[in-house]
């Protein structure tokens, strides 16, 4: 946790860096985060080209707009990656062909699949990640199911519905309680 | 205080898991309650936090090198290319108001492999976005039957204008430059050679005002108007 801190604090330096021009301190913040958002981007869209211009898209606008980030507000990790998240989203609705395709894969955040042994990434980073997947991992399934077709593969909530053929009212609860859940294990592993 | 908004409104909200009407409904909702609610604020800023968390579940993957070399040479200031970008000469220049080229950057002087295959990456990104227009360039009435394939590809709205296939070199001490016409009125975009035959450039114009493409055989200084010497030409 206080290493999680340190990092924080790190990538919170360097973002107030950024705020100054500072092209060094961007290209450290793209060191960091480039696997994790190349990584996200590529998981949502199942398409290389379209998940590099989404990372591109992403690294962009910190660069142009830094002052979006609050440090106050947010981890910069949270920020930068929900940003990452949000332009592969939209990319990927704008892409119907392509949740036809990705429909036929299996976007499980972490079954049977693990790639980090062929990624250079930071230790405090693939520490943190593997926190969040054993949270994922303690939801209960139609939990589960429900927020990585959210996720992972851009859907509205009426979609998911129409998915898994139940109704909108237990998609909304079933949203409900696995975030809170997420955020009780996340939190008091954070304390 | 007005009435609390419902939670799942929350958790929706930060997943981006909502249709158009029902996110207006949520930051509608937002804007009028959380500025007051701090307990909804935490609810939601909480969520959010996850939704940030969540995106870690997603195997990390290297991106190409090329990546960063695309961002890299768009947050470093591009340097002046005194080499081919001639000054307008004010006499004679007839420029299209708001234009604003930075000339073409070249394959075979950018010279880093990199560069080149960042170039590529972003023609074919521009070709598999589904607006993407795509447009052939014929050779003109004076150079019939030449062996030149060439096509100009752009997405409206967007900047950038890619012109990439293949074309003789010119002749000696003559480079290629290209022009974007507008009626009567036409700009230039600069001049090129081909990398031995293959022609890969990226013109930093907003095609949107422009109706044709033309791309002419020059002096090594470039001219300021185009010259007899038509190549090819397309409409845009």
């Amino acid at each position: 946790v206080v290493h999680d801190r340190q990092e924080d604090q790190r990538d919170a330096e360097l973002h107030a860096r950024i705020l100054g021009g500072d092209p060094r301190a961007f290209e450290e913040l793209y060191r960091r985060y480039a696997s994790a958002a190349y990584g996200l981007a590529y998981r949502v869209t199942s398409h290389e080209l379209l998940a590099q211009e989404v990372a591109h898209d992403a690294f962009l606008v910190l660069w142009r707009t830094p002052e979006a980030f609050d440090p106050a507000r947010s981890p910069f990790r949270t920020f930068f990656l929900s940003l990452v998240h949000h332009r592969a989203v939209d990319t990927v609705r704008r892409e119907e062909r392509l949740r036809r395709r990705s429909s036929r894969m299996n976007l499980g955040p972490s079954e049977g699949e693990d790639v980090t042994e062929a990624v250079v990434e930071e230790a405090w980073l693939a520490h943190r990640r593997a926190r969040v997947r054993t949270a994922l991992e303690g939801l209960p399934p139609d939990q589960r199911k429900v927020l990585e077709l959210a996720y992972f593969r851009g859907y509205k909530q009426w979609q998911i519905a129409e998915e898994l053929n139940i109704p909108l009212g237990t998609v909304k609860t079933r949203t409900l309680a696995a975030m809170r859940k997420l955020q009780r294990v996340l939190t008091e592993r954070d304390e | 205080v007005n009435e609390h908004p419902a939670p799942e409104l929350f958790a929706a909200y930060a997943l981006h898991a909502l249709d158009q009407d029902e996110m207006r409904e949520a930051e509608k909702a937002i804007s009028a309650h959380l500025p007051d609610c701090e307990e909804c604020r935490g609810t939601l800023e909480g969520f959010l936090a996850v939704v940030g968390e969540i995106a870690l579940a997603a195997p990390p993957r290297e991106p190409p090198r090329l990546l960063w070399s695309r961002i890299h040479r768009e947050v470093t200031p591009r340097p002046r290319q005194p080499v081919r970008l001639w000054a307008l000469t004010t006499a004679a220049a007839v420029v299209v108001a708001g234009l604003s080229l930075y000339g073409l950057h070249l394959q075979n002087r950018v010279g880093r492999a990199e560069d080149r295959q960042a170039r590529t990456t972003e023609v074919l990104s521009a070709v598999s976005d589904p607006q993407h227009q795509l447009v052939t360039l014929s050779p003109t009435q004076e150079r019939p039957g030449a062996a030149i394939h060439l096509a100009a590809t752009f997405v409206p709205g967007r900047s950038g204008l890619y012109l990439f296939g293949s074309m003789p070199p010119p002749h000696p001490h003559r480079v290629y430059q290209v022009w974007l016409m507008q009626g009567s009125r036409y700009s230039s975009g600069g001049t090129f050679e081909p990398e031995r035959t293959h022609v890969l450039v990226r013109i930093e114009v907003d095609p949107g005002p422009y109706d044709s493409l033309l791309i002419t055989e020059e002096p090594q200084e470039g001219s300021t108007t185009p010259s007899e010497h038509r190549v090819v030409s397309a409409s845009l």
